[in-house]
């Protein structure tokens, strides 16, 4: 028996028979079609869900059901924090149209590991869809730097980096009042409100820094 | 590889069906904007249908673009119909303030067909040749 299963066994016998906590790793194993021995990237957060499913039939109790699922994400997240290093983090230039998509791909695929919800994973990967192409658009080139936060509950960070020209009417568009020629004017405006924290700073002729941070929220 | 990839336009019956099942980049949506107006032009079709189930993600300049694809299309008489937006994303658009004013859209494939159908059912009108009372 592997550590990792060994581990997950531990948690699942908080809260449901042990004789049980077999089948139903067996079968979140199978379903997730998953190797417990060989945990790839975006492997966890698919057996998190599907431990969680099945931990469903056997736990009535919908406080013990919520904590089981808190066990199970924390213990994710922390095997993710292992293999990806505590201070993880992963910087994709922006120097050409593609680089948008792989920008965003990569930090859905990030926020997935995580544990994040999928609105969450879809908010995030928009965000950094928007940042991307502004740093492509206007600054030409720069980069996004993805860091997991270590902090309680985790979660994950975004830095957008040019050295482009700067935003001149900052507050302007931060109000929604402006128009983008080729957009709908509202990438900003959205990282700023799909994200828990937003910050700007903008220096005309030094490049423009845009940082957001998500974290995991409790709710399924 | 990316940069010679196209989103096929199928023709079936007076419609133009486009399924978008991979990561949508800017070129790859332009190159959708300029082929469906081609194949409007060249198929002479009814309706068009835009699914996009397999959109990862919808920001600013893709929703823009999807909206710019249903103006120019009905500018050319062709009803437009999106369809299978995946939940997480339609949450996320409305989230953002960013809804796709004045297209229509239904739930699946199979009801944006029905409605398209239903359109034309109703447009078509009785054409009589001479006196209608005799």
């Amino acid at each position: 028996m592997t550590k990792t299963e060994t581990q997950i066994l531990g948690i699942l016998k908080k809260y449901i028979s042990s004789l049980l906590t077999e089948t139903v790793l067996e079968m979140a194993v199978k379903r997730s079609s998953v190797d417990l021995d060989n945990l790839r990237p975006g492997d966890s957060s698919r057996l998190a869900n599907s431990l969680k499913n099945g931990c469903r039939l056997f736990i009535t109790n919908t406080t013990e059901r919520d904590k089981c699922y808190s066990d199970l994400d924390l213990f994710f997240s922390t095997a993710i924090m292992s293999t990806r290093g505590k201070n993880h983090s992963a910087t994709i230039p922006i120097e050409e149209e593609r680089d948008i998509v792989i920008a965003r791909t990569e930090g859905r695929n990030l926020c997935a590991e995580l544990g994040f919800s999928l609105s969450a994973q879809v908010s995030v990967a928009t965000v950094i869809s928007e940042l991307a192409r502004n740093i492509y658009q206007y600054a030409g080139n720069g980069e996004i730097e993805l860091k997991i936060l270590d902090t309680d509950p985790m979660g994950i960070q975004v830095l957008a980096r040019d050295k482009g020209p700067g935003i001149e009417d900052i507050q302007v568009i931060l109000d929604g009042d402006y128009k983008s020629k080729t957009g709908m004017g509202k990438g900003l405006m959205a990282a700023r409100k799909l994200m828990d924290e937003f910050e700007i700073q903008c220096d005309p002729g030094m490049g423009t820094t845009v940082t957001i941070r998500k974290y995991l929220d409790s709710r399924p | 590889m990316l940069e010679t990839m196209r989103i096929p336009i199928i023709k079936l019956y007076d419609n133009l069906i486009v399924s978008i099942q991979v990561a949508l980049s800017d070129k790859l949506v332009r190159q959708l904007k300029d082929d469906v107006t081609m194949e409007i032009e060249k198929t002479g079709a009814q309706g068009l249908i835009v699914d996009l189930s397999g959109v990862d993600v919808m920001d600013s300049y893709i929703s823009r673009a999807i909206r710019d694809i249903g103006v120019v299309a009905r500018l050319m008489g062709v009803k437009t119909v999106l369809c299978g937006l995946d939940p997480m994303i339609a949450i996320n658009l409305v989230e953002m303030d960013m809804n796709l004013e004045g297209i229509m859209t239904t739930l699946n494939m199979e009801s944006a067909i029905e409605y398209l159908r239903e359109q034309e059912a109703e447009q078509t009108v009785p054409f009589h040749f001479g006196p209608e009372n005799e």
